[in-house]
């Protein structure tokens, strides 16, 4: 048994069944998402990182998010490497930058990496509609299926496989 | 809206941290910069106050000591200011741009009142076998002149013409002695041919003429040989004379070698600035070359970056920064140079690891002053296709003693003691120098 696919399904149950508002739900799932799809290992990354854990929002769908959208993230990258590439190579917007690369701490976001940049427009971009689909979907298919997992108690199965998953690994 | 369970513990330890480095970070690397010197150079090394701003990344350190380890009583060098400024950004990208850098008030071997010598504390630096590396360094420095030495003897005429003989007369007479055997056995046959006794005289008829034809062959042989021989009699008289001529011409090459010896530039500045400037020149001219060793001609490869995503693009001043980029250095102090005390100033501006990059030239001005005045300027540019060198240095009111150029009792010049100005512009590019060296002198 594999603990790399109950540790997710375990995360969706314990979201879908928290009772936990989808404004807050929604909240979680597009920072979540904006997280998940900027790269790691750069100022920008830590403080959507800080931010996400900071604000009141659900925090399981902001872990659900940022898993999901890290792993389909690398499938974006031609578009965002060109989105960030047209967005830092616009002369238009050359002051902006040049004056932003003298700020302190600036080189640390990463933010003149075209794939860094493409990703967070990406991300902003995708936030609304993201949250608004999260906020909708939640408010209408959030009891039934909640209602349907505590039936079949679903966590309490999840945990026990966890736990002989644990247990039987080497 | 906003979670302060979490927030508020983080808030609160970022700001100790932020306390924690305000109030201890210059004592701190007050202690770690003399402990590590003092490891370093198993001497004293103090520091009367140090000053770090992290957001304009400048360390500053006043009454800078460093004792000599081999003079306890004097100090290395000491000054009273170091100054550092970074730029913080390029630091963030992993680039060091060293903005400014300064010492100032530098004095070299200057005496102290307390002893420098540190007591060892068990993890001292591990000490250096002297007599093995003296002895590593003479052997490959013997191996060196070995090769040198014979470089310069394969180069001589002489030699070669040596080695080519000592091939070709060997053969020669191996060649000579195969003949002189063959011619032997030869007459031992007919020897043999004449002691025959026939048996009628149709056999008589047919040996005599025989003998008569063997002696024939003989004789043409033994003529070859004698031209032979004559042919290398000639050619012992040439190459005697090619011999002596290659040593004629061998000899004058090396009095030529020989002769370049005055030229040397410790003859020349010694000749030309005497004894007092002499030594000041040559320090000055071990700065400059000391920081030409410093200037790659070439930017070091970047490697392979590896895979990342993305590309970084650079903005502002950061697009043209080298990996490494020292703007602007100086020091200035005290130098002792013989018996006179000297103040000077050392400037360089541009050093970095790649001059293309930054496109402009290192400058480096030294100015010396004192009972003379010395000012060199050296513009080493290396942002071109070939290295250029300008140097261009002015030493007006030398004191020059009376002098001697040439043998007394032979061709000799005698100059007056006066005063001397000497002015010199040099061009160095790629191998070729060119430039004016000008020396005045009132009286001569």
């Amino acid at each position: 048994m594999q603990l790399s696919w109950i540790r997710p399904a375990k995360l969706v149950t314990r979201v879908l069944t928290e009772a936990a508002s989808p404004r807050q739900m929604a909240w979680g799932f597009a920072l979540g998402m904006l997280l998940g799809l900027v790269p790691k290992g750069n100022l920008t990354a830590v403080l959507l990182s800080v931010l996400l854990l900071s604000l009141n929002v659900n925090l399981a769908a902001g872990v659900l998010g940022t898993l999901l959208f890290s792993a389909v993230s690398p499938v974006f990258d031609p578009l965002t490497h060109r989105l960030g590439y047209w967005l830092l190579a616009s002369h238009p917007l050359e002051p902006l930058w040049a004056g932003l690369s003298q700020v302190p701490l600036f080189p640390w976001t990463r933010l003149t990496n075209t794939v860094v940049l493409g990703n967070l427009v990406l991300g902003l971009w995708l936030f609304f509609p993201v949250w608004w689909g999260v906020h909708c979907a939640i408010r209408h298919g959030q009891p039934v299926l909640a209602e349907r997992l505590r039936r079949f108690r679903a966590m309490q199965v999840l945990g026990g496989l966890e736990t002989v998953a644990r247990w039987r690994q080497p | 809206m906003i979670r302060w369970k979490y927030l508020a513990p983080r808030i609160v330890l970022l700001l100790l941290a932020v306390a924690t480095v305000w109030f201890l970070l210059n004592p701190g690397l007050k202690y770690l910069l003399e402990r590590t010197g003092r490891k370093l150079l198993s001497a004293k090394v103090e520091i009367a106050r140090l000053h770090t701003s992290l957001w304009h990344t400048r360390l500053q350190l006043d009454g800078l000591r460093v004792a000599d380890p081999k003079a306890p009583m004097k100090n290395l060098f000491e000054a009273d200011r170091v100054e550092l400024v970074l730029d913080p950004n390029a630091l963030l990208r992993g680039r060091y741009v060293v903005r400014r850098a300064q010492v100032r008030g530098l004095r070299l071997g200057t005496p102290r009142e307390v002893s420098g010598m540190v007591e060892e504390d068990g993890w001292g630096l591990p000490q250096v076998d002297a007599e093995r590396l003296a002895r590593q360094w003479f052997e490959r420095f013997s191996l060196l002149a070995k090769q040198q030495i014979e470089q310069e003897a394969n180069r001589l005429e002489s030699v070669r013409l040596v080695r080519e003989m000592a091939q070709r007369w060997p053969a020669e007479y191996e060649e000579l002695k195969r003949r002189a055997e063959i011619l032997k056995s030869k007459a031992e046959n007919l020897r043999e041919l004449c002691r025959l006794t026939p048996q009628n005289p149709a056999e008589a008829v047919e040996n005599y003429r025989r003998v008569i034809d063997e002696l024939n062959r003989l004789y043409d042989e033994i003529a070859q040989l004698r031209g032979q021989m004559e042919h290398i009699g000639t050619q012992i008289q040439r190459d005697q004379q090619a011999l002596a001529q290659a040593q004629q011409r061998d000899l004058q090459r090396i009095d030529r070698l020989l002769q370049m010896d005055p030229l040397s530039t410790e003859g020349l500045s010694q000749l030309l600035l005497g004894e007092e400037v002499g030594p000041l020149a040559r320090r000055v001219a071990g700065w400059i070359a000391w920081v030409q060793q410093r200037i790659p001609d070439e930017p070091a490869s970047a490697g392979n970056p590896g895979p990342q995503r993305g590309i970084d693009l650079l903005f502002g001043p950061a697009a043209n920064q080298p990996q490494w980029l020292v703007e602007s250095i100086l020091f200035d102090g005290q130098l002792q140079c013989g018996s006179q005390q000297l103040a000077f100033t050392a400037a360089a501006d541009g050093l970095s690891s790649d001059a293309r990059l930054y496109g402009k030239p290192v400058v480096v001005k030294v100015s010396v002053r004192g009972r003379m005045t010395l000012a060199a300027i050296a513009e080493l540019d290396r942002t071109g296709p070939e290295p250029v060198t300008r140097i261009t240095v002015n030493c007006p009111g030398l004191v020059q003693p009376e002098r001697v150029l040439g043998k007394p009792g032979q061709l000799a010049l005698t100059v007056s003691s006066g005063s001397a100005h000497l002015w010199a512009s040099l061009e160095l590019r790629g191998e070729t120098i060119s430039g004016q060296l000008l020396l005045q002198q009132q009286p001569v």
